[in-house]
């Protein structure tokens, strides 16, 4: 067997799939905390509207929620979903101020999760 | 159920990956390989244990700290200073019968440490040791002095040729094509010898044979030995 040439194909897939992973989850956070924004606007004129921008938003994340679950920690992940369940909650009772308040929640925990899995120095040690 | 193919599955890995980074005995690691061995064992029991742990939570670091491992064995292999970097280098903690009370404090090696070494390798007086050395394994190779030396061949100036040891030819009533092409053993030779002996290949359980043809069959269950 080859060691070498084995061994370093798979360190190059694991830094390949590691960086697009990264890229994507951030693209993917960005364009989620974007929605939950949209949301959170047109709920200020339209509440009908809104609710229908909520579910696909819930929808749209249950969907993905599992394969960012192949590389991130599950906690991260529920914590997300508890604050996107809360937001659709609140909507949906028509309680709009707490809705604005838990929207920007569920904003940051999404912002947090694309940086947390961040190459940073803080993340690192 | 997840349990058991996550388990199966990072065995799997783990497998694999001993098989890249290459056969050692345990107590033959060097101090970095031994590291990454035990990293390695618990890394891959976190997902096996935690559900809620990704999978690639393991498998990433057991495929990275064996990759890094390979590669710093090779690199190690081809430079000399970057071995003494990571493995270190022999110690002499016996040099000319006097014990090197410096190179031992250094190393942490204590008095028992060198008398239990010097027992394993069956010299129970230090006065016999000429040289004793700390290998970067950690295990200590013993030079006896002259009169303490076991006899030998060469010593007696008794002549003789070198000959390989006996190979396996037949295992358990198989049998074993490389080790009768290395030592160039005929197949009608071998049946010649089972007619013989009136075996078949599936009643021998062992059979060895040397460059010279001088063999021993060890019979499957209740046929008995033959010579």
């Amino acid at each position: 067997m080859k060691r070498m040439p084995v061994i370093l194909t798979l360190l190059a897939v694991i830094l390949a799939a590691g960086i697009f992973s990264l890229v994507w989850l951030d693209q993917y956070t960005n364009q989620l905390a974007g929605e939950l924004a949209a949301v959170a606007q047109t709920a200020e004129s339209n509440s009908e509207e809104a609710l229908a921008q909520m579910e696909a938003v819930q929808e749209n994340w249950h969907q993905t929620e599992h394969k960012i679950g192949l590389f991130v920690h599950e906690e991260l992940l529920r914590e997300i979903s508890e604050k996107i369940e809360e937001c659709a909650v609140l909507l949906q009772l028509n309680r709009l101020e707490e809705f604005q308040t838990s929207v920007r929640t569920a904003i940051f925990a999404v912002k947090n999760l694309a940086h947390q899995e961040m190459p940073t120095l803080e993340n690192i040690f | 159920m997840i349990v058991l193919i996550r388990a199966v599955l990072l065995y799997l890995l783990i497998i694999f990956c001993m098989r890249l980074m290459g056969k050692r005995q345990l107590g033959e690691l060097q101090p970095s390989e031994l590291v990454i061995t035990i990293l390695i064992s618990n890394i891959a029991s976190l997902p096996i244990e935690d559900n809620s742990i990704p999978m690639i939570m393991g498998i990433v670091p057991i495929v990275v700290l064996s990759g890094f491992e390979l590669i710093t064995s090779n690199i190690s292999l081809k430079s000399k200073k970057f071995r003494t970097l990571v493995s270190g280098k022999p110690v002499i903690i016996v040099r000319n019968g006097e014990i090197d009370q410096k190179a031992m404090k250094d190393l942490r090696f204590s008095i028992d440490d060198l008398m239990e070494s010097l027992r394993g390798k069956s010299v129970f007086d230090i006065r016999d040791v000429q040289y004793a050395i700390v290998e970067t394994t950690g295990q200590v190779s013993v030079f006896q002095k002259h009169d303490a030396q076991t006899v030998t061949a060469k010593m007696l100036d008794v002549k003789g040729s070198d000959t390989d040891p006996p190979a396996v030819i037949i295992s358990d009533g198989q049998k074993v094509p490389a080790a009768m092409e290395a030592y160039s053993i005929p197949e009608p030779w071998l049946q010649s010898v089972l007619r013989e002996k009136k075996l078949r290949v599936e009643d021998v359980f062992l059979m060895t044979a040397d460059r010279n043809r001088q063999y021993y069959i060890v019979p499957a269950a209740s046929k008995g030995g033959a010579k």
